[in-house]
């Protein structure tokens, strides 16, 4: 009896036992999915982050050319503007000293009694460089004088330094390496907060990218220089390709500077473009760690980079600048870029992360304008014809008449895409600047040129096996690539991403690291990121956060294109029933934006509904924005490249409101948009330009307020709108590196 | 629900065949593709093995347990690409568990229905058996649904949560 009823027990505790494993079994999968889900949805977001940010590039080349014709046709009304766009387009000569101190006079610039920014005083101290900190932090700003005071010894200081910094570990403990910074004031704040200033004991290595993108470039970059003279020893600072003015106008440090310095902001400019010339290109740790921004190529040769004259690469995306010929200053050269070997050569396209991405040199390719005719046309073709003999890949500009009845105008020689001739050393030396700055990384063998940012390459890990073992070195550190940690290791641990901007795409999407070699050489690690709040998000919080964020910036790449997409649904509805399936949806949406993105996937957060799996296709706009811009009757495609355009007009405008006032005339606003329209192949009437400025509030004399203008054409999305910062149309991913 | 038997798994993957294409529809093949090609962060058209759980992931509605899979991978002749994937798990590549699975699951261990669970009593039911949870897994859990100051569960607003998931996202 006792036998069965414990036996009956016995298999009732067996039952129950199972059915809890069981149980245990099904929530424990069924968690993980959740969680494998979550993982997902981030890989997907950074995925559109990425793709977004490639395509942003090819805003880049647009803007190159534009400016390009604009300088062609821009007939500048006042002195001060053609100034303004004289000084920012224009390569002079190399200044002597002296002309340097005179044209960058600070003395003349005077305090005024309302100052309450930080003082400084040369030679520096330490004192000084943490009183810019702490004044930074409290949101101060460094006023010109000083400004153009620093930059001036920074310069000194900068011409007294090799091509390659080389450093040892044998005077201190550890050195720390920085990454890309971006204008972003609170990381490099924190990496100081958690690993201390700048001094004797604490070395530091900063690699570049500085600046564009975040608010505070130009803070940065004081801070930086300013512990650069106090530790001339201690700390050391590698060009990125971010260290370019070209670069500069379209991702927002030239708009910076503009905007907090106003009329002195041409002048700074101006010295910045001399100084990031002869920022030095790498950092050598012991001779076996090299630092520098991009990577390496397979031809890459540090003798030969540590022999160039770096400076006469003012920007590296054009080639070295000549010196003065024939008493004309040598302006704009555009360049048709190449690299020595010719063509970009796009093998095995489908394999690279960035197929997306349009070459950039070329299409820097100058498309030719209408040229104008003048004697010293003549002159120079006759000159060209003789150089094309001897040098590859060199466009003349010159300028006409410069300042004649208060106009100028650039003539441009044709496009010598098809002449190549230039002198190989010059090209070759070229190349193994722009290869190290502009360098990727790859998983797979070789080095193939990088068709996207037109110059560097992708190189694999037999190329990092060769380069570094001809060298003697056992590590290569860069930066140049936002990482989800920070940093990351590749190719057998040889090579190190290292990134410093946290947050980089958006709150929560990347955290930052630096990191620091003992003598030993063994990397270690620290990671942070930057947080306005004290509350921990929950993973899905993070997720779901830049997920919005991400799917906001794809929502407005879809509006955007508006018409091409709605044509292109049209040729899938051959019946005008309005409607197309989801899957022709998905198709036609690649077709048109070429961002490589798994549109299927994220169909579920981008179509709120499809009965039968159809989508109506126009009203599905409707739904991507509540608020629609207020100017309805506008034309759809002048709309479409303002939005397209949003933040290179922002840059063009702030470039013409040379008094910094925020405000520009009717004329002037007219003339731009004819500008960009013709550019761009538009037909604008008249009338539609009017009816566009018509629609935005007129204050002051018919003078347009840029702030207002692009105000009027923010997109707010209704279901996913976020108070996160009052410029979401400033810092859309569209304004990404 | 009883587990797969290994053997049985390990057959399926031997009987594979090319045919694999043609169980699905070519909108599903795409889509699936497209969950691919997340996971195949260097576009080398291979995913390795830690990926595959997650690609499944994104195709949201998968019923493969841990156990399952990697017993198959062992048999997988090297990295995975597409067609292996599509093959191993093609099959598998429907249904999810429905909210009520899972809220009985939770129930086999509040059998008087309260709708609560003590957090340590999670913890142990969690960690200790099947495929159990690692401790960082659990964190991340409480993490994400934190008890409450008595140390209660709510486990039926979990359930809903991960279930109904965008709806009742909340910043």
């Amino acid at each position: 009896m006792g036998c069965g009823i414990s036996l009956n027990n016995d298999y009732s505790l067996i039952k129950k036992t199972e059915r809890a494993m069981k149980a245990a079994v099904l929530i424990q999968r069924w968690y993980r999915q959740y969680v494998a889900r979550m993982e997902v949805r981030r890989r997907c977001t950074w995925t559109i982050f990425q793709s977004i940010e490639y395509a942003g590039e090819q805003d880049q080349i647009k803007l190159q050319n534009f400016f390009t014709y604009l300088m062609d046709h821009f007939t500048p009304t006042n002195s001060n503007q053609r100034d303004l766009i004289a000084h920012i387009f224009t390569e002079d000569e190399i200044y002597k000293e002296t002309e340097l101190e005179k044209y960058f006079d600070h003395e003349s610039i005077e305090l005024p009694e309302s100052y309450t920014g930080p003082h400084i005083d040369f030679p520096l101290t330490a004192a000084h460089a943490a009183s810019l900190v702490e004044a930074f932090r409290h949101k101060q700003q460094l006023h010109a004088r000083y400004v153009l005071q620093l930059l001036h010894e920074t310069l000194k200081h900068l011409k007294l330094l090799p091509n390659i910094n080389r450093v040892c570990t044998c005077f201190c403990e550890e050195i720390t390496i920085c990454g890309d910074l971006h204008g972003q004031l609170d990381d490099l704040l924190l990496i100081f907060y958690k690993n201390g200033l700048p001094s004797v004991e604490k070395p530091y290595i900063f690699n570049g990218d500085y600046v564009d993108r975040g608010k505070n470039s130009i803070e940065i970059l004081l801070i930086l220089f300013a512990f650069l003279l106090v530790y001339p020893n201690e700390v050391h600072m590698n060009r990125g390709n971010h260290e370019d003015y070209i670069v500069n106008l379209r991702y927002g440090f030239t708009k910076e500077v503009m905007q907090k310095y106003k009329m002195h902001g041409r002048k700074i400019h101006k010295l910045l473009q001399i100084v990031f010339s002869w920022m030095p290109l790498a950092t050598v740790i012991d001779q076996k760690v090299l630092i520098t921004h991009g990577g390496i190529s397979d031809t890459t040769d540090l003798d030969i980079i540590a022999k160039v004259d770096r400076h006469k690469y003012v920007s590296v995306l054009r080639p070295p600048k000549k010196k003065k010929r024939h008493n004309m200053a040598e302006a704009l050269s555009i360049r048709g870029g190449r690299t020595s070997e010719g063509d970009i050569q796009t093998t095995n396209m489908d394999s690279r992360p960035s197929l997306r991405r349009l070459s950039l040199t070329s299409t820097l390719c100058y498309s030719p304008g209408t040229r104008k005719r003048s004697p010293h046309d003549i002159s120079r073709k006759v000159r060209r014809s003789v150089e094309e003999e001897l040098e590859k890949c060199r466009r003349q500009v010159g300028f006409s008449e410069p300042y004649e009845d208060g106009k100028f105008s650039l003539s441009f020689s044709e496009s010598d895409s098809e002449s190549f001739e230039v002198c190989e050393s010059d090209n070759a030396e070229w190349k193994q600047i722009v290869d190290i700055l502009w360098s990727d990384p790859m998983h797979q063998e070789g080095c193939v040129p990088n068709a996207v940012r037109g110059g560097g390459c992708y190189y694999g890990p037999d190329v990092t096996e060769k380069v570094l073992s001809r060298h003697n070195i056992q590590l290569l550190i860069r930066s140049h690539e936002c990482k989800q940690d920070g940093y990351e290791f590749c190719h057998n641990r040889k090579v190190l991403t290292i990134f410093s901007a946290s947050n980089y795409y958006e709150l929560g999407s990347n955290r930052g690291a630096y990191v620091k070699l003992g003598p030993d050489l063994i990397p270690h690690l620290v990671q942070y990121q930057v947080s306005r709040t004290t509350r921990k998000l929950t993973m899905k919080q993070r997720v779901s956060r830049v997920e919005r964020s991400a799917l906001r910036a794809l929502r407005e790449q879809l509006f955007s294109h508006k018409s091409d997409l709605i044509s292109a649904f049209e040729k899938y509805d051959k019946n005008k029933t309005g409607r197309i399936s989801l899957n022709d949806w998905a198709t036609v949406v690649e077709s048109v934006l070429h961002l490589g993105l798994p549109w299927r996937v994220l169909r579920s957060q981008l179509v709120q509904s499809a009965p039968e799996g159809l989508l109506e296709y126009h009203a599905w706009f409707d739904d991507l924005a509540i608020e629609q811009p207020t100017t309805e009757h506008v034309h759809q495609s002048l709309l479409e490249t303002l939005y397209r355009n949003r933040s290179n007009l922002e840059t063009i405008f702030r470039i013409i409101d040379s008094d910094n006032s925020g405000l520009v005339s009717f004329e002037e606003f007219c003339q731009t948009w004819k500008l960009l329209s013709s550019h761009l192949n538009m037909e604008i009437s008249n009338e539609a330009i009017s009816d566009l400025a018509r629609s935005i509030d007129f204050n002051k004399d018919g003078s347009i307020d840029i702030n207002e203008f692009l105000e009027a054409f923010r997109l707010v999305d209704k279901i996913h709108y976020t108070e996160r910062e009052g410029s979401l149309l400033l810092t859309t991913p569209g304004d990404l590196l | 629900m009883s587990p797969q038997s290994p053997k049985k798994a390990k057959k399926r993957a031997e009987g594979a065949n090319s045919n694999v294409f043609s169980m699905f529809e070519q909108a599903q093949i795409q889509e699936f593709k497209e969950a691919f090609t997340i996971m195949d962060q260097n576009r080398d058209g291979f995913i390795d093995k830690s990926d595959l759980r997650d690609t499944f992931a994104a195709l949201g509605r998968v019923n493969v347990k841990q156990e399952e899979i990697d017993e198959m991978l062992k048999e997988a002749p090297g990295p995975v690409n597409f067609t292996v994937f599509l093959t191993m798990f093609g099959e598998k590549l429907k249904g999810a568990d429905p909210e009520e699975t899972i809220l009985n699951a939770f129930k086999v261990f509040d059998p008087e229905a309260t709708g609560i669970l003590k957090k340590d009593y999670v913890t142990d039911m969690l960690t200790t058996q099947a495929d159990r949870f690692s401790p960082e897994e659990m964190e991340q859990m409480f993490l994400a649904f934190p008890p409450d100051v008595a140390g209660n569960l709510d486990y039926k607003n979990l359930v809903y949560i991960i279930t109904h998931g965008e709806d009742k996202d909340q910043e």
